[in-house]
């Protein structure tokens, strides 16, 4: 059920995001229209009490983070005082303790910043992040790069035909073999889940032209490898991209429109 | 005509295709004689032709045309004229499996043994069906497990190969194959010392190919050498043009080929480049003959030409066969670089130092992709650099450009 509705959301999504405006009732109709396409009936009782415990989850996942958050504010309030007390009183050990206490702190706020923006399931950011950090609230660009479209060939075909566990093994042997040829070329890079099989990986300082050709290498390199899984199944990894080079400033969904393009060509 | 409309018929229908394997046949050969081998393969294809006759209909649950035959002597062929399910082929090959693996097979009079099985499988058009159906064998072989199966969708390698071959001849036709030149560094004020020739091709868009993606392939089309003998002879060229250091990598199987072999001592007879080139020799498990490997290099350094062991450290590494070498330089394999920050690889390279300096031998660290490696590099007293944090390969044109602008 989960699936299907983030497979819902990210059709809507991609259909929608053409349009300057989005007003709720345009999303409301996209992702009805989606859900019937992939036999998700929402007045259906059943799916209606799955849906109950989605949401309900959602709203548990989301307490647990103002948890955290509440408990930390906390953590960092005491700390404060104690730190006041002891750089007064020149003590060593309070602020030895405090420095602990902060370390912690910190790895709190990093595992809660992941939760939020981080795709749990290859660890990559999600499109929240980019709203977050690489745009502004007019959906313009805040610094100069160059984004790759990385769109994983087959995904759906490997879903349908064989089962969601290779599909889901193939997107993360492509995501690995990326990853590692990446950084032996040593590309520093960020990348986000865009769409279930898609990924846009945000490249600082280097040419276009020179990570086309590496991109056009590991296209090649891959296709001299097989995946297998252990029911016996051999299948090729693929991907397509498409690279676009973007200005601080730059409309975002422009920005897409045209990767997406040529992604296509 | 009516044989003709049923083979065009046949061509478009799809059909399953099992290859069977019987494995390790070799060794029922060597161990019980090719007598017994031979009962052994006549046993194995009576059970197949009864187990395709009498159990596999029941599990397919309808008439479907099938045929039995010798692929190899010890592989069998079996099409099933019918596009079967994923889990319909699973059931076949468990059936399969299960009842030669449960069966005792008779040697002569009352001795028996039992036999194990790989099956390849696939389905498709008749066309490239047996290619795909031995690539799922050979893999299944490979990775030691029984069975394999080549998802159809996946059918479009023998145009990547088709296209590569392409690529690779034009490459050889119009001498595009190219040395990219990375440089060398001495780590003491960090001056170019000398530049390594990486082997780059281009695509019909004029995209540069990596070695990873040709090397290897080109070999298995037998193209290789004549990839190898133009950037030799452009290397040469670049020494006499530019008068640069440069060096390129052979391995046991280039010194062993004689007409590389002569390609370079040609170079080095006739345009007296020796003094100017240094050969990098991949220390490896591949060199079978260290006289063989000592004679090549004996007889290079009459032209001046300085020896490197490249990789060194990596998997096979061995002091013994380096003092057995009379080599100039030795490389520190990458992936010991990369992790110097940890002590245990930090003392692992000084060891390869200490030996090197005690037999005046320069060393020289690979992979430095950034400042803080160079400084590691730097306080081991390592001799020479080269990485990504001097340079990527380049052209040498774009090289000449940055020489130009200082």
């Amino acid at each position: 059920m989960k699936n299907k509705l983030i497979q819902i959301t990210n059709l809507s999504i991609n259909e929608v995001l053409g349009n300057e405006i989005i007003l709720p009732s345009l999303y409301f109709k996209t992702f009805d229209e989606n859900a019937k396409n992939l036999k998700l009936n929402l007045n259906n009782e059943k799916e209606q009490e799955e849906m109950q415990h989605f949401i309900s989850d959602e709203f548990n996942s989301i307490n647990d983070y103002m948890n955290t958050t509440i408990s930390s504010i906390e953590t960092l309030s005491v700390a404060t005082k104690i730190a006041k007390v002891a750089i007064k009183n020149n003590d060593v050990k309070s602020l030895e303790k405090i420095q602990n206490s902060m370390s912690t702190l910190e790895q709190e706020l990093i595992s809660l910043r992941d939760e939020i923006y981080k795709d749990p399931f290859t660890n990559t950011y999600n499109r929240k992040w980019i709203y977050k950090t690489l745009i502004d609230k007019d959906s313009k660009l805040k610094e100069k790069g160059i984004f790759v479209l990385i769109n994983i060939k087959d995904f759906d075909y490997v879903k349908e035909e064989h089962n969601e566990l290779i599909a889901n093994n193939l997107l993360i042997f492509i995501l690995n073999f990326l990853n590692k040829q990446l950084k032996k070329e040593g590309i520093k890079y960020q990348s986000v889940r865009f769409f279930h099989d898609t990924f846009l990986i945000l490249v600082k300082d280097e040419s276009r032209t020179s990570l086309n050709t590496l991109l056009l290498n590991i296209m090649e390199m891959m296709k001299n490898t097989t995946l297998k899984s252990k029911s016996g199944i051999v299948l090729q990894a693929r991907f397509n991209f498409s690279t676009l080079e973007y200005r601080e400033n730059d409309n975002f969904q422009i920005i897409l429109e045209s990767l997406t393009q040529g992604l296509n060509e | 005509m009516l044989q003709s409309l049923r083979y065009l018929k046949n061509k478009n229908n799809t059909h399953t295709l099992f290859l069977i394997d019987i494995l390790y046949m070799k060794d029922i050969n060597y161990v019980y004689g090719y007598k017994n081998g031979d009962l052994i393969i006549s046993q194995v294809h009576d059970l197949l032709n009864e187990i395709v006759k009498n159990e596999i209909p029941k599990t397919l649950n309808k008439i479907v045309k099938y045929k039995l035959k010798y692929l190899y002597i010890d592989v069998f062929e079996f099409k099933i004229q019918a596009n079967l399910s994923l889990k319909k082929i699973q059931e076949i090959k468990d059936i399969i499996l299960l009842k030669i693996e449960e069966r005792d097979f008779y040697l002569d009079k009352d001795n028996s043994i039992n036999i194990n099985l790989t099956i390849g499988c696939t389905k498709g058009k008749i066309e490239d069906l047996r290619i795909y159906a031995e690539k799922a064998l050979s893999n299944a072989k490979m990775n030691y497990s029984e069975f394999a199966y080549f998802d159809p969708h996946f059918f479009n390698e023998q145009d990547n190969k088709t296209n590569l071959i392409k690529t690779l001849q034009y490459n050889i036709n119009e001498k595009k194959v190219e040395p990219y030149l990375q440089k060398i560094v001495s780590c003491q004020d960090q001056s170019i010392y000398k530049y390594e020739a990486l082997m780059r091709v281009f695509d019909k868009d004029d995209n540069i190919l990596y070695p990873a993606v040709f090397i290897e392939k080109s070999k298995k089309f037998r193209l290789y050498t004549k990839l190898m003998a133009i950037l030799i002879r452009k290397v040469s060229l670049y020494i006499r043009k530019y008068k640069i250091n440069i060096s390129i990598n052979l391995d046991f199987s280039d010194m062993l080929n004689p007409k590389l072999k002569k390609i370079i001592i040609d170079e080095l007879k006739n345009n007296h480049i020796g003094e100017m080139l240094t050969i990098e020799i991949l220390e490896s498990e591949k060199i079978t003959n260290y006289e063989l490997v000592n004679d090549f290099i004996q007889e290079v350094k009459k032209y001046g030409v300085k020896v490197a062991i490249d990789d060194f450290g990596s998997g096979f590494s061995n002091y013994d066969n380096i003092l057995n070498l009379n080599i100039d330089y030795i490389k520190i394999d990458g992936s010991l670089i990369k992790n110097i920050d940890t002590d245990i690889y930090r003392s692992l390279i000084k060891s390869i130092v200490d030996f090197s300096k005690l037999h005046k031998i320069k060393v020289v660290a690979e992979f430095v992709s950034d400042l803080k490696i160079l400084r590691y590099v730097k306080t081991l007293d390592i001799d020479y650099a080269q990485g990504y944090y001097f340079n990527k390969p380049q052209h040498i044109t774009e090289i000449l450009g940055e020489k130009n602008e200082k």
